[in-house]
């Protein structure tokens, strides 16, 4: 519609003639409001109590310490390698919950045919949907691992001296974090793409991870306790106790069968990262694997959920 | 703009072993082009063609005078409402245009009037910032309408836009498609398998079945040739019938009424003696403009 | 009321959702099937049995999970789908609505959790008595998740997410840390009733866990109170 007409109409269609992004603006808004949707913003307050809770806890260990820390001169370091260990779960739980909020729903309303008619490819939308999550898990990570890095320097007899010959952990834990997020981001995500409730998603996630940690724990421990047969035919438990025997069920298998904990996966990675000066058990075991072994199988436990996650939007039927 | 818009050359699509188009040609120029065929013809599957959403099987599809397949950017000046549901529920109107505008290559800052705009073009002004899952039907029918043309696109593909609809919503959805075609300039193909959607609301009709088109032309090509008339008796049809078609014409029965269809008016006489020849009683005769069964009845048989 | 039932089983019943949780219940089966294959020594229903795969697995995940899953759907799904008016638009009373979600909820995940343990300890050469404590602790477990999940259900559209962060933050984490949420848990319950009914089959709980009458004392209420809420939640709210 010309200029002159748009005068006379005042309320009539108005033409665009400003500037218009391509692709790359298309991933970048759809980028934004991923981030916005994943912490809650612009959708009432009922949508932040998750978010908000589960970054609670994520960062409520870290806290902790910095605030006993800040208040006892003698506090004890906390390593960054055993504050991925010890969150690992939480944050698994929070993207099991939170990250299928970017997929199910787009899916079950029909949105998702109005972004893929947009100058936008499945790919572009699966990659600016991950990305946006992996974003907001990595910045809840790293500022909890940024309180340890505090708490530690706080601790430490000379803050400054502390930071010095430690300043390496920060790419470390970054590297890390990055390592751990990825797998946390990509394992929901992939999980959503075929599941139309969000519940179920989340579900079968944390029940996949929740349940192979004792499987694993039962095969690999080294158990040294008192044979429980002798306990029920003395009906006394204390003094029946003979020479302490140790083993592990799948004995020399044992450091294979620790991979079998799947959640782990990226904390052995970290593990590497790090000079941890007090390995748990199942560190020491995987430390006598090849170090590709790790490394390989967190691949296959990121490339392949994430390949099947762009296999399904990609011959996704609109 | 001398190109034709949209542009299919020998267009095939097989899903499988079913075809869904076959050898289509088509040529789309400016105003507003109607889509028109029973469910299962093919019309969404040479939308999402146009669209670049599916690779032809065989032949071209050219839109704007680029193939969508291979190169998505051109979608930033198309626009397309699927027929079914595809709105969320947790967002404004408002909120949720101006996104989609800036999905469509929009910068931000004139998504927003943009958005603001469009919705008022719509008739939502006053709601845009509830939540749209307290729409109803034909409200959420307009934002599918305003988001796809909140980036102001050069052509919009509308899938049966008044699907769902009730008598009343359709007639406002239509005369939106109408403003949005003449008003606003920008160029409309919609699909429906309603002959009275597209006759009221098109300036060409394309009709296509079976994945292949039948007949194209302008819309009053279609309706004015021939001349469909309703006749309600009592009971006595089968005579009815019988009599008619002693009189050389064919009468079928639809919807508890016997159907004609008139070449001349002389026909209307010989209407009358078949109904007294049959003896039986009047009770309303009715024309009707063309229906869509009597486009492929003439165009197959 | 049957009718509802019936319907209720039917929408737990997705072919793919049977296929993945009568996988999770088969874990236990399975792993003692591997330890017997390739493990070096017998495993026995005590020690290291009761507190891997009785309690962290069962207890801490198949159970909780199981019921979870399925109670929240039963009023969840339609309250998502938007069916949930149909429903007590029918001349049903709500309590025989609530009644029949539950029984619903409790013939899928009963047999289902209390095989996933009985089946996982016959393999261990359990003594039948044991089984039978096994079952009844597991039943009542199970039916108090249940009551409490399909109110959750009725609250938020989120009742899983809720339920899984209560499992594992909770229950799992936080009570190995602050003692007296033995109190406050329905796996706390489950496994004093174990230690109860058995103390020395279940002596690796020796220390962990409430008193006994406190946890049938628990387990009533909790089963009871969350049902009569359930009840006039469905009753007060504004169906959709």
């Amino acid at each position: 519609m010309s200029q002159a007409q748009a005068e006379i109409y005042d309320l009539g269609y108005q033409h665009y003639d400003g500037p218009r992004g391509g692709r790359m603006q298309a991933v970048k808004s759809l980028w934004v409001n991923s981030f916005r949707t994943t912490i809650g913003l612009g959708r009432g307050a009922r949508a932040k109590i998750l978010p908000v809770l589960m970054s609670l806890f994520v960062i409520a260990p870290p806290a902790v310490f910095l605030v006993i820390a800040a208040v006892s001169p003698v506090a004890a370091q906390v390593s960054h390698a055993d504050f991925y260990t010890a969150t690992s779960i939480l944050l698994l739980l929070f993207s099991a919950i939170i990250a299928p909020e970017l997929l199910i729903p787009d899916r079950r309303n029909g949105v998702t045919t109005l972004y893929l008619v947009r100058p936008l490819t499945a790919f572009d939308y699966v990659i600016a949907r991950w990305s946006a999550f992996l974003t907001v898990a990595l910045l809840v990570t790293l500022f909890g691992q940024v309180l340890v890095l505090i708490a530690n320097s706080l601790a430490a007899e000379q803050a400054r001296e502390f930071l010095q010959e430690n300043w390496l952990d920060i790419p470390r834990f970054i590297l890390a974090g990055v390592i751990i997020t990825v797998f946390v981001t990509t394992i929901p995500m992939a999980v959503a793409a075929f599941t139309d409730r969000r519940a179920y998603a989340a579900a079968f996630v944390i029940a996949a991870f929740v349940i192979t940690t004792p499987m694993s724990g039962l095969l690999t421990t080294e158990w040294c306790e008192r044979s429980m047969t002798f306990a029920v035919e003395s009906g006394e438990i204390v003094e029946e106790l003979g020479p302490e025997e140790c083993r592990r069920i799948t004995g020399d298998y044992a450091k294979w069968f620790v991979l079998l904990d799947v959640g782990q996966a990226p904390t052995h990675l970290g593990d590497m990262l790090f000079d941890d000066d007090t390995p748990d058990d199942a560190s020491i075991l995987v430390a006598e694997l090849p170090p590709a072994v790790p490394i390989v199988w967190y691949g296959l436990l990121v490339v392949g959920p994430g390949a099947l996650l762009l296999w399904r939007y990609r011959s996704m039927s609109i | 703009m001398n190109q034709p818009l949209l542009e299919a050359h020998n267009l095939t699509k097989h899903y499988g072993q079913t075809i869904a188009l076959h050898d289509v040609d088509m040529h789309v120029r400016e105003g507003i082009t109607g889509l028109l065929g029973p469910n299962g013809a093919g019309k969404s599957t040479a939308m999402k063609l146009f669209l670049g959403l599916l690779q032809p099987t065989a032949g071209s599809a050219t839109v704007l005078g680029e193939k969508p397949y291979e190169n998505i950017t051109i979608r930033m000046r198309l626009g397309y409402m699927p027929e079914h549901d595809c709105l969320p529920d947790f967002m404004t109107a408002s909120e949720f245009l101006s996104h989609m505008a800036q999905v469509s290559g929009i910068p931000a800052k004139h998504a927003r009037t943009r958005a603001a705009d469009m919705l008022r073009h719509v008739g939502l002004d006053e709601e845009r910032y509830r939540h749209i899952k307290e729409y109803s039907t034909g409200m959420k029918q307009r934002v599918k309408l305003a988001q796809a043309l909140v980036h102001d696109p050069v052509l919009v593909l509308l899938d049966e836009p008044t699907a769902g609809l009730d008598p009343g919503g359709r007639e406002e959805m239509l005369q939106l498609v109408r403003r949005t075609g003449q008003e606003f300039g920008i160029n409309i193909m919609l699909s429906s398998h309603l002959m009275g959607d597209v006759e009221s609301t098109c300036d060409r009709i394309i009709v296509i079945e079976g994945g292949a088109i039948i007949e194209q032309g302008d819309v009053s090509e279609f309706t004015q040739e021939t001349e469909t008339f309703y006749i309600d008796v009592d009971d006595r049809r089968a005579e009815v019938i019988a009599a008619l078609e002693a009189r050389g014409i064919k009468a079928r029965i639809s919807g508890g009424a016997v159907v004609v269809r008139l070449h001349r008016d002389e026909q209307l006489d010989d209407i009358r003696d078949a109904l007294v020849a049959a003896e039986a009683r009047l009770r309303r005769l009715a024309p009707s403009r063309g229906e869509l069964s009597d486009i492929f009845r003439r165009s197959t048989g | 009321m049957a009718e509802i039932f019936l319907l209720s089983l039917r929408q737990l019943l997705g072919r793919w959702r049977l296929i993945v949780i009568l996988l999770l219940a088969a874990l236990p089966s399975l792993l003692v099937l591997l330890i017997r294959a390739i493990g070096e020594g017998e495993m026995a229903f005590h020690g290291e049995f009761v507190g891997v795969v009785i309690d962290a697995m069962i207890t801490g995940g198949i159970m909780p999970i199981v019921t979870m899953t399925l109670a929240t759907a039963a009023f969840g799904n339609e309250l998502e789908d938007k069916t949930l008016y149909f429903l007590v638009l029918k001349p049903v009373s709500r309590v025989s609505i609530v009644l029949a979600k539950l029984l619903a909820v409790l013939v899928v995940a009963l047999p289902l959790v209390i095989a996933s343990g009985v089946v996982a300890s016959a393999l261990v050469n359990a003594e039948a008595q044991q089984m039978g404590i096994l079952a009844i602790a597991l039943a009542a477990g199970v039916t108090a998740y249940a009551s409490v999940f399909t109110l959750a259900g009725l609250l938020t559209p989120r009742a899983l997410a809720y339920g899984l962060v209560y499992v594992l933050v909770w229950e799992g984490l936080l009570s190995t840390i602050v003692s007296g949420i033995g109190y406050l848990s329905v796996r706390g319950y489950t496994l004093a009733l174990l230690h109860g009914m058995d103390e020395s089959s279940f002596a690796v709980f020796e220390g962990r866990v409430i008193e006994f009458p406190a946890a049938i004392v628990g387990t009533v209420v909790v089963i009871a109170a969350f049902f009569l809420l359930a009840l006039y939640r469905l009753r007060t709210m504004d169906v959709p």
